[in-house]
Formats: structure tokens, C-alpha cells, sequence
């Protein structure tokens, strides 16, 4: 088990102009299971396959358990790595796989023979001790790169994508399996995904990374309810953030948001921290979950309702996700509404937002404002 | 109908199959029945089968025509080019194929650029260099240059197919603290295997028949190579055509049964499984 720190821990690519990883500074607890996502060619593959010592650090310095990293070879990291494309040695059977690793290490027979046995009975692969790669179905090929991550015993775990070829029902019950193994295993874990239900449901905490940067860091839940910016907004939730450029301005109340003739009192914002925006051009942040649809006899007791057109139904089941025109604003909108939503195309509807939990960015920075 | 068709179809493809198998082995069935007869009976009907089966003729080949001495000659000079071109070259391709470096396309190119010229052009120049090092008339100097010959091909077929190879297999052997010598061993060679298998063959077959810059690059009787050797049997005005026949059969056993080992590795799916 182990601590692991990036401190300002860039990469460039030889011929690039751009940073892959820009600066990245990030303490990973021990035992703590973290999850780096964002999409694709961000950087978050490079930032882990720079903690593992297959790409070298271009600037800055990568610590586990205090000691300095950027110049120690992979090998002697104490660090497992399960791959995207899980890496099983083709020419060798799924015991011989578990065992390579250690053959190098020098660890005894007997105790590599105990080891394996213990991992595959762990994962559930005794049967298939003998058989090579290709005749396993995907799932067990899964376990055995996990396995041949676990028979080694590494201070760090690092998981790159390594869901992303199964199928998935196969995904949620692996999601869960990795998860199950974390608790038994207690280890330090670091998981790369563009997947953010992944994200949201395997990590204690998230790190999500654009363009090179971390944008913003922290358990699940806070990072979905305060997103720090409105790339995270729109990366994490599906459908994403609705983001609307409106106006704010002084009302009796405090403040409002105003677009086209819509005006919406943000009656939970702290009228202090947004005197310098009044006036001014923000972008407004509605989770399409916050949400709801107004029947036609209920107009009247809902002042802050508001027309849109139904553009796309998108009947799911367990919900209705509508997606909407509204006067004014560039963007469609999307409604995350009841199952029993009897909206139709080319409707017009009621809808109204919880103001409650509504967002506010400034339109420059795309930073989230501090407003409560 | 659609029945009667497919049967058509299908008679119409082994028809053409016959055709090309005819085709193909014909030849190679006469000459095998040519070495079981003598050069007289061949005068008075070269296509037929043997009324007698003339076995005989493989021993005297063997022993008295120095056939043993030029088939072991072969052998040592083919194992040992094609052993060297193998490691030499399935060395170079891990390494263009693995790592990134400046002019890392650029030598693959050149090596490769080597195949437009036909190997005749370097014959007179590379004549002049094994007698200057005093490798003319030699085994070694021989061997040198089927090495060289065979280079470009090997190290192209190879690069091709070590460079699909999945990278993570080779991040993975990193992680397990294998070096790259030892990827090199553990991972291309074996995994390579089909394509190595490929390369073995065609360069045997390719050395085993050379007979171009054997000619002019063995002058000595006793380190002939096989088809040297069976040339000896073209006499100014008789031409031993049982013998010859006799002689080719003994230089092509050596090339089926290398086909019958590797030909089974080249079509095995090795990376079946390896990603995915």
C-alpha cells in the first residue's frame, strides 16, 4: 500500500508543441481506490502510464511513499498495471501468465505455485489454469489480467480502460467484482475512464482531466453537485448539464436570470458574491433532472414556469428524457421528466426548474461562481 | 434448381482445382518417376511409369556420385544462413517495430530498397570482396552472402508483422521487469512465430536452390552445394537425365520436410486472444 503524489508532473511528446499532461498536482491516498476520467486523448492514459514508468516526465516529480519516482524503472516501482486491451502473453496459458511476472522476480517455485493458486481461486479461474488466452471468453480474460496484477502484490494498482471491450452486463458485474477486490485488497488503486458511470460508481474520489489539466478533484457526488466548471457540468451526467446564456439582474428578491422574456429568481444565491456580474452576460447550469413538468390547469401556481417545444422523446422506461426548444435560448434543452410523461413531439409543454439547485459560470472563464 | 446449381458450381471449381493441381505437381511426379528409371529407358519413353523401380539409383547418387558429400554441404551452408538471417533480422524488425526513433522509417526503407536491384548487379563487386578477404571458394563466404541476400525480405515481412503486435503486450513485460533483450526472446520470438515460420521457409528454399552466386562463388568440387552438384551430371554430350532426376529428388526431400514442420505454424493464429 502506498501514497502516491504528482507534483506539477507534466509531458510532452518529442515533436509537440502542446503539453499531453500539463502540470498535474495530485495526492492519491493510501488504500484509496481513484478514479482519472475524461475523454478521450486528455491525458489521463499519459498521466498513468507515466506513475508506472512507461512514459517518462517531462517536468515536475511523481512521489510514491515519499520517494521520488521519475527516474526509477518500471520495474522496480512495485506498481501492476491492467491493460485496455488486457496484454495476456498469447503463447502462454492463463497459469503460466499469472506466473511470468514472478518468474522474473526470482520468487520462489513452490511459493509462485501457492500464489497463483490462491489469485485464481480468488477470481474463479482454477478451471482454466491450463487453457491459453483464446479459448476464454472476455470476462475470464478480464480476471486474468486482474490476476496477474493481484499474484504480484503491488504496493499500486493501475487500471487503464480495462472495462471498456466487455459487453455491458458483463461491465457492471466486473465494475462490482474490481470494486469487491479493492475492500479485500485495500490497496492503493488509480483507474483510467472516459466512462463516467464507472467514475461515479468504482471511485472514492474523481479527477477529472481536460485538455492535459486537472479541472477539478473530489468524492462522486460533490463533483456532480458542484461541478467546478462547465466542461465538468457537461461531462459528468447524462444528459448532460443544460447550460443557458442569461442575464442577471437585481430583483426585489435579490437576483434573477433573465432570457428572452423568461425571468428566473435565483432566490437561493447570495446576492453579495454576484454584485460583479449583474448586468452581465452568465451561463446559466440546469440539471435535467431539476426538471419538472407543469399540467396545464397547474400553470398559474407556477410563476416560473416556462414554455418549450418537445423537439425528441426519448422514452427510456424508468424515465422520459425530453429534449425541447425553448424561446431564446441557442441550445436545445433537455428534461429529464416522470415515466409517465404523456409529452408528444411538436408538443408545447410547461416545464420549470428547481432554482434551488440551479448553477451559475462566468461566460470567460467557464469557472463555476461562487454564489451560495 | 438451386441445388443442381451449387452442385455445377461446385463441380466447375474442382475442375478448375484438378486442372491447377495437374498443373503444379505434374512436373514434379515425372521427375520422381524419372528418378526411379534409367537414363536408356527414359530415351525410349520419357512419360511413362517405371517397369522396374530402380532404388538403387538413390544410393549410387548418394555414394558415388558424391551426392553425400554436396547434400551435407547444403545442409551446413542453409542451417547456418538461414539460422543467422532468422536472428539477425527478426532483431532488426523487434526493433524498428518497438522503438520510436529518429530515422527509424528511413533505415527500413533502405534496407528494403535493396530488393529493386536484381542480385546480378552486385556480382562482379562482390566477387572482388570475398577474394580480398580471402573468403572466395569458401562455405563462409557463401554463407555471408545468402545473409546479406536474404536480409531485406526477412527484416520486411517481419517488421510487418511484429509491428501489429499490441504495444501493452510489451508495456505489461515491462511492468513484470522483463528487459528488452528479453521481451525481445519471450514475447516477439514466440508469438512471431508465423511469421518467422514463413521466413524460414521461403529462405531455405530460396538458399537450398540458389545455384547463381554458387556457381561463381565455389570453385572447389567438394564444397559444392546440391545444385551444383547435380549439374556435374550435364556433360558435354551426354546428359544423364536419370541421374539429374535422382539428383533433384534428394535436393527437394530436405525442402518438403521443412515445409511439413513450419508450414503448420505459419497458419497458427498465435495472437488469437492476445487483445480483445
Amino acid at each position: 500500500m502506498a501514497v502516491v503524489k504528482l507534483e506539477n508532473v507534466s509531458k510532452r511528446y518529442p515533436g509537440s508543441q502542446e503539453l499531453a499532461v500539463d502540470a498535474i498536482n495530485l495526492e492519491i491516498a493510501d488504500g484509496e481506490f481513484l478514479v482519472l476520467l475524461g475523454p478521450s486523448g486528455c491525458g489521463k492514459s499519459t498521466a498513468l502510464r507515466m506513475i508506472a514508468g512507461l512514459e517518462s516526465i517531462t517536468r515536475g516529480t511523481l512521489y510514491i511513499d515519499g520517494q521520488a519516482m521519475n527516474h526509477i524503472p518500471a520495474k522496480d516501482r512495485d506498481i501492476a498495471m491492467v491493460f485496455q486491451s488486457y496484454a495476456l502473453y498469447p503463447h502462454m496459458n492463463v497459469a503460466n501468465n499469472l506466473a511470468f511476472g514472478l518468474r522474473r522476480r526470482k520468487v520462489p517455485k513452490d511459493k509462485i505455485a501457492r500464489r497463483v493458486e490462491n489469485v485464481a481461486g480468488m477470481l474463479g479461474l482454477t478451471p482454466f489454469l491450463g487453457r491459453k488466452p483464446h479459448a476464454l471468453s472476455g470476462g475470464q480474460r478480464q480476471r486474468v489480467a486482474l490476476g496477474r496484477a493481484i499474484v504480484r502484490d503491488p504496493k499500486v494498482f493501475l487500471f487503464d480502460e480495462p472495462l471498456s471491450n466487455l459487453d455491458a452486463a458483463l461491465r457492471v458485474s466486473t465494475r462490482n467484482e474490481l470494486v469487491k477486490q479493492h475492500q479485500r485488497l485495500g490497496a492503493t488503486m488509480i483507474y483510467v475512464t472516459h466512462d463516467q458511470v464507472e467514475a461515479m460508481t468504482m471511485g472514492q474520489r474523481i479527477c477529472i482531466i481536460n485538455n492535459g489539466k486537472l479541472v477539478q478533484v473530489g468524492v462522486p457526488l460533490q463533483v456532480y453537485r458542484e461541478p467546478a466548471d462547465t466542461f465538468v457540468a457537461k461531462f459528468l451526467g447524462n444528459p448532460p448539464m443544460n447550460l443557458i446564456k442569461v442575464r442577471l439582474e437585481a430583483s426585489a428578491d435579490g437576483v434573477a436570470a433573465r432570457f428572452g422574456h423568461h425571468v428566473l429568481p435565483l432566490l437561493a444565491m447570495d446576492v453579495a458574491k454576484l454584485t460583479a456580474y449583474i448586468n452581465q452576460t452568465v451561463i446559466l447550469g440546469i440539471r435535467p433532472e431539476d426538471f419538472s413538468e407543469i399540467g396545464p390547469q397547474d400553470r398559474h401556481q407556477h410563476p416560473n414556469g416556462f414554455t418549450a417545444r418537445v423537439a425528441a422523446v426519448e422514452a427510456l422506461g424508468a424515465e422520459t428524457v425530453l429534449i425541447t426548444e425553448i424561446e431564446a435560448v441557442d441550445e436545445v434543452v433537455r428534461a429529464r421528466l416522470d415515466r409517465d410523461s404523456t409529452a408528444r413531439l411538436g408538443d408545447e409543454i410547461c416545464i420549470e426548474a428547481d432554482v434551488n439547485r440551479v448553477h451559475l459560470f462566468d461566460p470567460e472563464s467557464s469557472r463555476a461562481i461562487a454564489c451560495r | 434448381m438451386s441445388l443442381i446449381l451449387r452442385n455445377w458450381k461446385r463441380a466447375l471449381l474442382m475442375i478448375i482445382l484438378s486442372g491447377y493441381t495437374a498443373f503444379a505437381a505434374g512436373p514434379f511426379i515425372w521427375v520422381s518417376m524419372m528418378s526411379l528409371r534409367t537414363t536408356p529407358e527414359i530415351s525410349d519413353n520419357p512419360y511413362t511409369f517405371p517397369e522396374a523401380f530402380h532404388w538403387e539409383k538413390y544410393a549410387v547418387a548418394w555414394s558415388e556420385s558424391d551426392y553425400s558429400v554436396y547434400f551435407w554441404n547444403s545442409v551446413m551452408v542453409t542451417t547456418i544462413a538461414v539460422l543467422a538471417v532468422t536472428i539477425i533480422a527478426s532483431m532488426t524488425a523487434h526493433c524498428l517495430a518497438r522503438f520510436r526513433f529518429p530515422g527509424n522509417r528511413l533505415i527500413l526503407f533502405m534496407i528494403f530498397s535493396t530488393l529493386i536491384f536484381p542480385p546480378q548487379i552486385v556480382m562482379i563487386s562482390l566477387f572482388q570482396v570475398l577474394v580480398n578477404y580471402g573468403l572466395f571458394d569458401t562455405h563462409l563466404g557463401l554463407i555471408l552472402v545468402y545473409i546479406a541476400l536474404q536480409m531485406p525480405l526477412t527484416v520486411f515481412i517481419l517488421e510487418g508483422f511484429f509491428s501489429r503486435l499490441p504495444q501493452d503486450l510489451y508495456d505489461a513485460a515491462k511492468m513484470d521487469g522483463y528487459s528488452n533483450f528479453e521481451s525481445y526472446w519471450r514475447l516477439t520470438l514466440p508469438i512471431g512465430l508465423p511469421a518467422i515460420a514463413t521466413t524460414v521457409i521461403l529462405n531455405f528454399i530460396h538458399i537450398w536452390n540458389e545455384f547463381l552466386f554458387a556457381v561463381v562463388l565455389i570453385a572447389s568440387d567438394e564444397k559444392r552445394t546440391l545444385p551444383l552438384g547435380i549439374q556435374k551430371f550435364y556433360g558435354d554430350r551426354l546428359e544423364d537425365v536419370g541421374m539429374i532426376a535422382t539428383g533433384v529428388m534428394i535436393s527437394v526431400i530436405p525442402v518438403i520436410l521443412i515445409y511439413i514442420f513450419f508450414s503448420e505454424k505459419m497458419i497458427q493464429g498465435m495472437t488469437a486472444g492476445a487483445v480483445k
